[in-house]
C-alpha cells in the first residue's frame, strides 16, 4: 500500500514536471519522418513514419492528434500524439501542402496546390466530407481563432482568400505580393509572406486594407506574438529571422538560425520561438523576449514544419 | 527551323520559371583546397570567371541593368544559362546566386558558395549548395527529363565537376 501511494506520487511530481513540456514536432521532407523534439531536453524523444514528402502540420489540442500533410504522395497521416503513432492514413488525390485546424477543431483544412482545391476533413470521422475549389496554387492556410475566417494564400496568382468558416463562401479576395506562401493571423491582422518580392503583406481582417514590409531574401512563414507587438519572418535563402516592430512597421533586427528556415512557430508561456531549417536538418530555439538565438536541435532530414508545430505536454 | 526551336525554348523557359514540385530538392558539396582562404575567395567572388573553373562552362559574359548583375553562360553541351548575382558577403565570404532561366533542368534554383578557413592559413573549405525544384509541376507521370532525379543528377555534375577544378585552380595559381 505504502509503495503503491509512493509510485503515485512519484508518478504525480514526474507528470507535473512534463506538463509545460513545449513539444515540437518536425515535418522531415528528406526522410519521410515526424521527430518529436523536446525542446527542454534538446533531443528527440520519437522519430514517426509518416507519408512521402511531409510538409505541413495541424494540432488538434482537443484530440492531441497531429495532421500531416504529405505532399509527394498526396496523403494526411493522423498521428496521435499521446501514443506517438500514426493511426490513420487519409488518402487526397492531389499536392497537399498547407494544413489548419477550424477554430472549433471540428475540421482540418489542406490546400492541394495543383489543383488548386482545398479538402476539408472532419475530425471526428477523419474522412474528407468536401472539396472546393480556390485560387491558383493554394499554399498557406489558417483559421483565425474567433471561428470567423478561413485565409488561403494563392501562390500562382498572389492573392489572398478569405473565407466563412461557418459556410466555406468567399467573403473577399485581395492582392499581396509576389509568390505569397506562409499565412498567420492574430487578433486583426493577417500575415502573408511573399516569397518572390522579400516582403510580407499585412491585413486588416476588418477593413481588408493591406501594407508591404520588406523582409530579407525568400521568406517562408511568419508568426506574430499575443499582443501584436512583434512579428517574426524566416527568410530561407538567408538563415536567419526578420523580427518586424508591428508600431513602426520596420524591420528591427535579424537572428541568425540554422539553414534554409522555413516553418516557424512561438510560445509565450516557455518564451521560445522555433525555426525548422530544412538545409541544417535542425530546429533553432530562439529566447523570445531577448530576441536572440539558443541553441539548435538535430532532427531528421529536411526539416520543414509548415504549420503550427509546438504543443504542450 | 531557328524561330520553331527558339518558340520551343521560350515555353519551355516560360513553363521552367512558374512551375515546380512542392518539394525543393538539395545538393550541397564540400572541399579541402589548400590555398588560403583569401586567395579561394577571390577567385569564387569573381562573379563573371566561373569559365575559368567550372569545366562544364565554356564562356561567361555579365551584363549589368540597373541593380541586377546576371552572367550568361555558355555550356560546353551547348545551352545558356543566365545566372543572377543575389549578394556578395564578404565577411562570410560567401557569394549568393540563382538561375534566371537556361538549360540545366532545374527549376527556382538558388544557390550559394562560402569560403571558410581550414585547420591552417594554407587551408580553405569551400562548401557550394543548391536548393531547387524539378522542371515539371504536376503530379506523376512525370515526363523524363523533368523528375526530380534529374534535377539532382544535374547539379551535381556541375558540383563535381567545378569543385576539384576550383582546387586545382586555387592549388596551381
Amino acid at each position: 500500500m505504502i509503495f503503491k501511494n509512493l509510485i503515485l506520487v512519484i508518478l504525480c511530481i514526474y507528470l507535473s514536471g512534463c506538463f509545460s513540456a513545449p513539444i515540437a514536432y518536425i515535418t522531415n521532407q528528406g526522410s519521410n519522418t515526424v521527430s518529436v523534439v523536446d525542446i527542454k531536453k534538446k533531443k528527440i524523444k520519437q522519430e514517426i513514419s509518416v507519408g512521402n514528402g511531409p510538409v505541413g502540420i495541424a494540432i488538434s489540442l482537443k484530440q492531441s492528434y497531429g495532421y500531416i500533410s504529405n505532399a509527394n504522395d498526396s496523403s494526411v497521416s493522423v498521428l496521435d500524439l499521446q501514443r506517438n503513432e500514426v493511426i490513420k492514413t487519409i488518402k487526397l488525390n492531389g499536392t497537399p501542402v498547407g494544413i489548419t485546424k477550424s477554430s472549433n477543431e471540428d475540421y482540418i483544412f489542406v490546400s492541394d496546390w495543383f489543383n488548386s482545391e482545398i479538402y476539408v476533413i472532419e475530425t471526428k470521422s477523419l474522412e474528407v466530407i468536401k472539396k472546393m475549389t480556390v485560387g491558383k496554387s493554394p499554399s498557406g492556410i489558417i483559421c483565425d481563432t474567433k471561428g470567423k475566417y478561413l485565409f488561403i494564400s494563392n501562390r500562382d496568382e498572389n492573392t489572398v482568400e478569405i473565407y466563412n468558416q461557418s459556410d466555406l463562401n468567399l467573403v473577399n479576395k485581395i492582392k499581396v505580393g509576389k509568390h505569397p506562401y506562409g499565412v498567420f493571423v492574430n487578433k486583426d491582422l493577417l500575415f502573408v509572406v511573399n516569397v518572390l518580392d522579400d516582403s510580407i503583406s499585412i491585413v486588416n481582417t476588418s477593413s481588408f486594407a493591406s501594407e508591404t514590409i520588406k523582409v530579407g531574401d525568400h521568406p517562408y512563414g511568419v508568426v506574430s506574438d499575443l499582443n501584436n507587438h512583434f512579428a517574426f519572418v524566416t527568410n530561407t535563402q538567408d538563415d536567419n529571422i526578420s523580427v518586424i516592430d508591428l508600431k513602426s512597421k520596420n524591420e528591427v533586427k535579424k537572428i541568425k538560425v540554422g539553414g534554409n528556415p522555413e516553418g516557424i512557430d512561438i510560445n509565450e508561456q516557455n518564451n521560445i520561438l522555433i525555426t525548422s531549417n530544412w538545409r541544417s536538418d535542425s530546429i533553432s530555439i530562439i529566447d523570445l523576449e531577448k530576441q536572440e538565438y539558443l541553441y539548435d536541435i538535430k532532427t531528421g532530414k529536411q526539416s520543414r514544419s509548415f504549420g503550427q508545430f509546438i504543443k504542450i505536454d | 527551323m531557328k524561330k520553331i526551336i527558339t518558340s520551343i525554348l521560350l515555353i519551355f523557359i516560360s513553363f521552367n520559371i512558374f512551375a515546380h514540385g512542392p518539394s525543393p530538392q538539395k545538393v550541397e558539396k564540400s572541399i579541402t583546397i589548400n590555398a588560403s582562404p583569401d586567395k579561394v575567395w577571390a577567385i569564387v567572388k569573381d562573379f563573371g570567371a566561373v569559365q575559368k573553373w567550372i569545366p562544364l562552362v565554356t564562356d561567361s559574359k555579365v551584363e549589368k541593368k540597373g541593380e541586377d548583375t546576371t552572367r550568361i553562360l555558355a555550356l560546353k553541351s551547348g545551352g545558356k544559362v543566365i545566372e543572377r548575382l543575389k549578394g556578395i558577403d564578404e565577411e562570410a565570404m560567401k557569394l549568393k546566386y540563382e538561375i534566371v532561366e537556361g538549360a540545366i533542368p532545374v527549376a527556382d534554383y538558388n544557390s550559394f558558395i562560402v569560403v571558410a578557413k581550414g585547420s591552417n592559413p594554407n587551408q580553405s573549405t569551400v562548401t557550394w549548395v543548391g536548393r531547387f525544384y524539378r522542371v515539371y509541376k504536376r503530379n506523376p507521370p512525370i515526363p523524363a527529363g523533368q523528375d526530380d532525379e534529374t534535377a539532382v543528377k544535374a547539379v551535381t555534375e556541375i558540383y563535381d565537376a567545378g569543385l576539384p577544378a576550383l582546387k586545382k585552380l586555387a592549388e596551381t595559381k
